[in-house]
């Protein structure tokens, strides 16, 4: 029988045919798998090839399994990460980090004005004596005069988010020391009310100042009028109407739609792992795989050898012998086989499935809990404490 | 079946699995005596040989339909006239160049038939070309008709040597096993297709420490 290595292209794929290990263990698999399928009485009609190649996908099965679930864990950190050629992450234990959560919580922080990975522009609308009502379409301008609507900003010509209108109530503390001085709101816009002459000192409690400037909040609020708008499709109406000569420019924060997969921010992260198709998750390598990964990977070579060979028994109901027919076990080899490869996989997920990163969280924790339960059974001796470890 | 699913690989198939029942499995087998018709002298008048001449005989494996023979009992006493029905596997005669011909001797234990009829037994999936194997239809030869004596396994009453088998060795397309050559064939061993058995052919004896069919050697 001509050894793994002597052999030219001895498994379909050849995945693993360079690694000294797995060359070694598939010269015993031929062995193995027919010496348990009874080849040393009666011939198991199956080559070294077939052989090798039910091999061959046991241990790609194997570790397609255990990728599976290693993404279970992982795919919150992995994800956005670069896929490379598509492997060199298996069989890695990478640090835990919050980009995935932080990633989601984006749109949310850039709805509110903070963060986020799209930009905000300004812009401003002319107001006018006497007019409440403006076009945000139109009349919302950049500062060359073109509506920010169909300007560059938005090439999609995407509806616009209004995220702040400038519009506020004239603050209080303008009148804060003296109630009938224009001066001080001017020195308070241009701070350098201390260098004023009109500049009065009071040494007062603080609660004197905070109830002072409540009543004028509240002043404004009751005898003036107050400073709102109303957004309605592409209009806004502000309130109160301007009556002054030059009414000034109301200015607004203005966001685009955002494309997913064009931000502001550049983010290579975009092109990077997605999802479980695209985790730089290769093939295992045999050296690397410890007695029990081999173990089941025999175990699956066999069933699926099984199956093969009750393939190749079944392709006849039967078979003419002189004088008779002979009936070949070839559906019992495929059933057979069939239900061990089904048992050895639902035994590998079983087992997989408690050892996820977060059922190993869990069993940590009950462990905790039952070593808890555990010290309380112990007595403390008088005035002395337990010293554990 | 059609010729797009019986290939020669196929036939190959059949033919191994065929010989490994016959031969590895249940193990009978007939010794085959052919007349050697040039060197026999033929009686101008009747038109027989009393005094037949034959190759040496040749050990096939085949399965046997045995039938109780017939006892009937006349004026000159009783006759035993047993009949007997052989199949054996086309290609392994193919492999030993046997050509069976009707008038051909045989002997099955302790007695001697006459081949009267070889029938092909059937085509296999309706291929033409190729036969399961031969029915060979045996009538019991009376005594004088071949002067030999038999071989092989006769029954537990004989006390020769040989009278009982009690080693079976199994052939699986070696060359030779512990008995000497096989003249086996396996089609598939011989052309590549799959490898020899992982242990040589096993063999089983009467006492069971020399037996290699359970793995005990």
């Amino acid at each position: 029988m001509a050894s793994f290595a002597n052999t030219l292209s001895p498994t379909p794929f050849g995945f693993f045919d360079s690694d000294t290990q797995f060359q070694s263990e598939a010269d015993s698999m031929v062995t193995f798998v027919k010496r348990k399928l009874g080849d040393d009485i009666l011939s198991v009609e199956l080559t070294s090839k077939q052989i090798w190649a039910c091999f061959e996908e046991a241990f790609c099965e194997y570790g397609a399994i255990v990728n599976q679930y290693q993404a279970k864990s992982q795919l919150s950190n992995l994800i956005g990460s670069s896929t490379g050629s598509l492997e060199g992450m298996e069989q890695k234990y990478p640090r835990e980090t919050l980009e995935f959560a932080l990633k989601l919580a984006e749109p949310y922080g850039s709805t509110a004005g903070v963060g986020g990975s799209y930009n905000t522009t300004s812009g401003s609308i002319q107001l006018s004596q006497g007019k409440q009502d403006y076009d945000l379409y139109s009349e919302l301008v950049d500062g060359t005069g073109v509506p920010i609507f169909s300007s560059s900003l938005n090439p999609s010509r995407g509806k616009l988010r209004i995220f702040e209108v400038m519009h506020f109530n004239p603050q209080a503390a303008y009148r804060f020391f003296d109630t009938t001085s224009a001066i001080n709101y001017l020195n308070n816009e241009f701070s350098f009310e201390s260098f004023t002459p009109e500049t009065v000192f009071y040494v007062l409690p603080v609660f004197e100042d905070v109830l002072r400037g409540g009543q004028m909040s509240m002043s404004n609020k009751v005898r003036r009028s107050n400073y709102s708008y109303l957004i309605v499709g592409t209009k806004i109406r502000i309130y109160p109407m301007p009556v002054s000569d030059i009414p000034p420019r109301l200015w607004f924060r203005i966001g685009f739609p955002q494309d997913p997969l064009a931000p502001d921010i550049p983010d290579s992260s975009i092109y990077g792992v997605s999802n479980l198709s695209n985790i730089p998750f290769g093939n295992f390598k045999y050296s690397q795989i410890n007695s029990i990964g081999r173990q089941w990977t025999r175990q699956y070579t066999l069933a699926l050898s099984k199956e093969l060979l009750g393939l190749v028994r079944s392709k006849f109901g039967s078979i003419p012998i002189p004088g008779s027919e002979l009936q070949l076990n070839g559906s019992d080899l495929v059933n057979n086989g069939r239900d061990e490869k089904e048992k050895l996989i639902t035994q590998l997920k079983e087992m997989l499935d408690t050892l996820t990163y977060d059922k190993l969280l869990e069993s940590q924790a009950t462990e905790v809990e039952n070593i808890k339960k555990v010290l309380q059974a112990v007595p403390i001796p008088m005035g002395r404490a337990i010293t554990i470890g | 079946m059609s010729r797009l699913f019986i290939t020669t690989r196929e036939l190959d198939f059949i033919s191994d699995i065929t010989k490994e029942v016959i031969k590895d499995v249940i193990g009978q087998k007939v010794y085959y005596y052919r007349v050697r018709e040039e060197l026999t002298q033929v009686h101008d008048v009747y038109e027989e040989a009393s005094q037949k001449v034959f190759d040496p005989p040749i050990e096939i494996e085949a399965l046997v339909e045995w039938t109780s023979p017939e006892v009937s009992t006349g004026q000159f006493g009783s006759e035993t006239r047993g009949v007997v029905t052989v199949m054996i596997h086309q290609r392994d005669l193919l492999d030993k160049g046997i050509s069976f011909r009707e008038g051909d001797y045989f002997s099955y234990g302790p007695t001697f038939y006459e081949a009267t009829s070889l029938i092909p037994i059937s085509k296999i999936f309706g291929q033409v070309e190729h036969v399961t194997g031969l029915k060979i239809l045996g009538k019991q030869a009376r005594e004088g008709q071949i002067g030999k004596v038999p071989i092989g396994p006769l029954g537990e009453e004989f006390t020769d040597a040989s009278a009982v088998q009690d080693t079976f060795s199994q052939q699986r397309g070696a060359p030779s096993n512990v008995e000497g050559l096989t003249n086996d064939v396996r089609a598939l061993q011989e052309k590549g297709v799959l490898d020899a058995p992982i242990t040589g052919p096993k063999r089983v004896t009467e006492d069971s420490t020399g037996s290699s069919f359970y793995g005990d050697e």
